[in-house]
């Protein structure tokens, strides 16, 4: 069977961002994909004690909800609406007198991202970028990017076919 | 042309780090500046390293006696020396561990630690203090009967603490539904559940926005204003709110807006008052001759900027403009700030500012981090502690700043002196601040003292000065020209923003400077350790 590990390598986050209370990384979750399939990526953010990393869902007059968004634009594309999260807490914010949606210690979301018709199998450099902001009852940060950088490995449709069929 | 002249010798603070807010982020989590330079005693210039506050660093000698009864009364008297000290509650809760060790038997000075340590906690932390304190009794196995009524204050106010943040939060919801009953044609219902969400939390828009309406609808134009205008000082009103609103005043007041702005002005004044209060300050015998500078970034839609915003106000009132000069950059976090400019986001990066509130005193950035209104005290106290440590220092150059204005341009000549021919490069700085504007933010703050407009320089960054032949630098600051590059940032901000976020939109872009209303502030500053030299203050009105 030529079926091979279709997502290789990996990643912690490049963490191209200033040092923050919050650090971001990302390993693939559903190894297949060919072209026109889906990469599962697993993106977990460890939150310093104290700190807010705000939700996915806008909120009126409230922080700028975290963000994400996979590139390059002509291979990847977020799913966004089917992203996998884990329920936020909800509560009086302070910083902002209205209820707002965070996480606290930890948070991981599963990110299925399409691969585009016309990829050609082999390796290729996935890009999962964060923009996020973070509050404590004492400080805001400004809104901040992280981009994690993944070696994928797009299979050759025929080939797996074969294999599968073999 | 008004005349405002300093002068000087080299301070004595070295920049210092870091903006932490939490003692996690101390340890170099977050970074909102870079590390301090290595003092040379042999280059001229360079200043010593920044000092631990003298509370900190008197009760930490105080924590370190080693002999019992000596290290009770040296606390003892360090809460007498510094009464209003930050670090208050530290210092009750070492009194009491000394005493419950070594004077088990003297159960008033040790209720009386205890008591005193809980009293210094902040607001919402009083209930742990309770359980901390009961949990040492407990544990030393002494004064029962006092524990178990510590252990069931501590509950008693543990549950009202809570049941304070419940009630707030649940007004939310309370204002959604009472929205829905009204928007379903049950008016009393919704009134009802609007009046009680306003009851526990008055600062809910939502809530505030729904009485206006149902007061209009019964044709009570007073109260609809009064409920609109409660409404816009929660600075969360949107641009279709704001003309609501205009329009409610206008039918009130002859079909126009004049005085719309003084009348919230006037009704913040009276429903927000800063919860501290300083006597002037009284020059001392080691009085410098600095000006001492207070560099503050904030921001209008920034909740824990309202302690350090509110501490600033204080120490513009207990300190003259000879004193202390305040400037005030807005930054757009963590909400879009209208009052921000292309300036002052510049500057943000010359001191790799990552979060608001930060500050710095003299260029030496302090620990940074507001809160709550609650937190002012505790902020304002320590900023007192490196203003009159800056006051009694030296300044380390002499600096003449005159201004004038007429037609809409201003001119400032800044003349550096008395650098020395060696040392590290230095730099001027010449900004236009408005001394006071008038804007609701969503954190409620209303009034913007010190609002850096402009600064000048290539790109912001000041001018060059050779320290062995320093001379003068005119920069003009040309209104017309300021505004309409302001408004285009703002603009293009908005835009941008809008791209992200739909619909977003300010619902006031105060960028339209009153020239009634102008200062220049200009201090020379060391590159390598960012601390401040001198600065000068001309205001260009009476």
């Amino acid at each position: 069977m030529i079926k091979a590990v279709a997502v290789l390598a990996i990643a912690l986050a490049a963490q191209d961002q200033a040092p923050t209370p919050i650090r971001w990384s990302a390993q693939p979750r559903a190894p297949d994909a060919t072209a026109s399939g889906v990469i599962m990526v697993q993106v977990t953010a460890e939150i310093d004690e104290g700190w807010h990393l705000y939700a996915l869902d806008a909120v009126e007059a409230g922080p700028i909800p975290t963000r994400f968004s996979a590139g390059p634009a002509d291979a990847f594309t977020l799913q966004n609406r089917d992203i996998e999260k884990e329920e936020p807490k909800r509560a009086l914010d302070p910083n902002f007198s209205v209820e707002t949606a965070y996480y606290e210690g930890s948070a991981t979301f599963g990110l299925p991202i399409v691969v585009a018709g016309g990829v050609t199998s082999g390796e290729h450099r996935l890009e999962v970028t964060v923009r996020f902001q973070a509050c404590t009852t004492r400080i805001c940060l400004r809104p901040q990017t992280a981009t994690m950088k993944l070696d994928v490995e797009i299979l050759d449709p025929e080939r797996v076919i074969s294999a599968a069929t073999r | 042309m008004m005349r405002l002249i300093g002068r000087g010798f080299l301070g004595s603070l070295a920049l210092a780090f870091l903006a932490a807010a939490t003692p996690r982020a101390a340890q170099g989590v977050i970074t909102l500046a870079q590390p301090p330079a290595a003092p040379n005693p042999s280059a001229p210039g360079t200043p010593p390293p920044r000092q631990v506050p003298p509370d900190v660093s008197a009760l930490q000698a105080a924590q370190r006696i080693p002999d019992n009864d000596q290290k009770i009364a040296a606390i003892e008297k360090w809460s007498k020396d510094f009464p209003e000290s930050g670090s208050r509650q530290q210092a009750y809760t070492a009194l009491f561990d000394t005493l419950v060790k070594h004077r088990p038997t003297d159960r008033a000075s040790i209720l009386d630690a205890a008591q005193k340590g809980i009293d210094a906690a902040q607001e919402g932390f009083r209930a742990s203090g309770y359980s901390r304190f009961a949990g040492a009794l407990l544990t030393a196995g002494i004064f029962l009967e006092d524990a178990a009524v510590m252990a069931e204050m501590g509950l008693t106010v543990f549950e009202d603490e809570q049941n304070k943040q419940m009630q707030r939060a649940r007004a939310t919801h309370l204002g959604t539904l009472g929205r829905i009953r009204i928007k379903q044609g049950r008016v009393a219902d919704g009134e009802k559940l609007l009046k009680e969400a306003y009851a526990a939390n008055p600062d809910i828009p939502s809530a505030l926005i729904g009485l206006a309406e149902v007061a209009e609808g019964r044709k009570d134009s007073k109260v609809a204003l009064d409920y609109w205008l409660q409404a816009a000082l929660t600075g969360r009103l949107s641009r279709e709110d704001r003309v609501k609103l205009e329009a409610t005043y206008k039918n009130a007041h002859n079909g126009s807006v004049d005085g719309l702005d003084g009348v919230l002005d006037a009704k913040y004044k009276e429903t927000s008052t800063n919860p501290v209060h300083a006597d002037t300050y009284t020059v001392t015998a080691a009085r410098s001759n600095r000006l001492v500078l207070a560099e503050v970034f904030t921001g209008a839609g920034c909740g824990p900027c309202i302690a350090a915003d509110l501490a600033f106000d204080v120490a513009m009132e207990r300190y003259s403009r000879k004193d202390l000069a305040v400037v005030m950059y807005h930054m757009h976090i963590p909400l879009p700030d209208p009052l921000t400019n292309q300036s002052t986001v510049e500057r943000a990066k010359y001191y790799n500012i990552n979060g608001v509130p930060s500050y710095a005193i003299d260029g030496s950035l302090l620990g940074g981090g507001g809160g709550d209104r609650s937190y002012t005290k505790r902020i304002f106290s320590r900023l007192v502690l490196d203003i009159e440590k800056e006051l009694e220092t030296k300044s380390g150059a002499e600096l003449t700043l005159e201004a004038s204005l007429a037609g809409g341009v201003l001119k400032a000549l800044a003349t550096p002196a008395g650098l020395g021919g060696e040392g590290n490069a230095v730099r001027l700085q010449i900004m236009l601040v408005e001394e006071l504007l008038t804007y609701s933010g969503e954190n409620g703050i209303r009034f913007h003292p010190m609002v850096v407009r402009s600064i000048g320089g290539a790109n912001s960054g000041g001018f060059t000065v050779d320290r062995g032949a320093p001379v003068a630098v005119e920069h003009v600051f040309d209104l017309a020209q300021i505004t309409e590059g302001t408004q285009k940032y703002i603009d293009d901000y908005e835009k941008t923003r809008a791209s992200t976020q739909p619909g977003f939109a300010f619902s006031r872009k105060p960028v339209a400077m009153n020239s009634g209303n102008l200062a220049v502030v200009a201090f020379l500053q060391d590159e390598k350790s960012k601390q401040i030299l001198q600065s000068s203050y001309v205001r260009l009105h009476d």
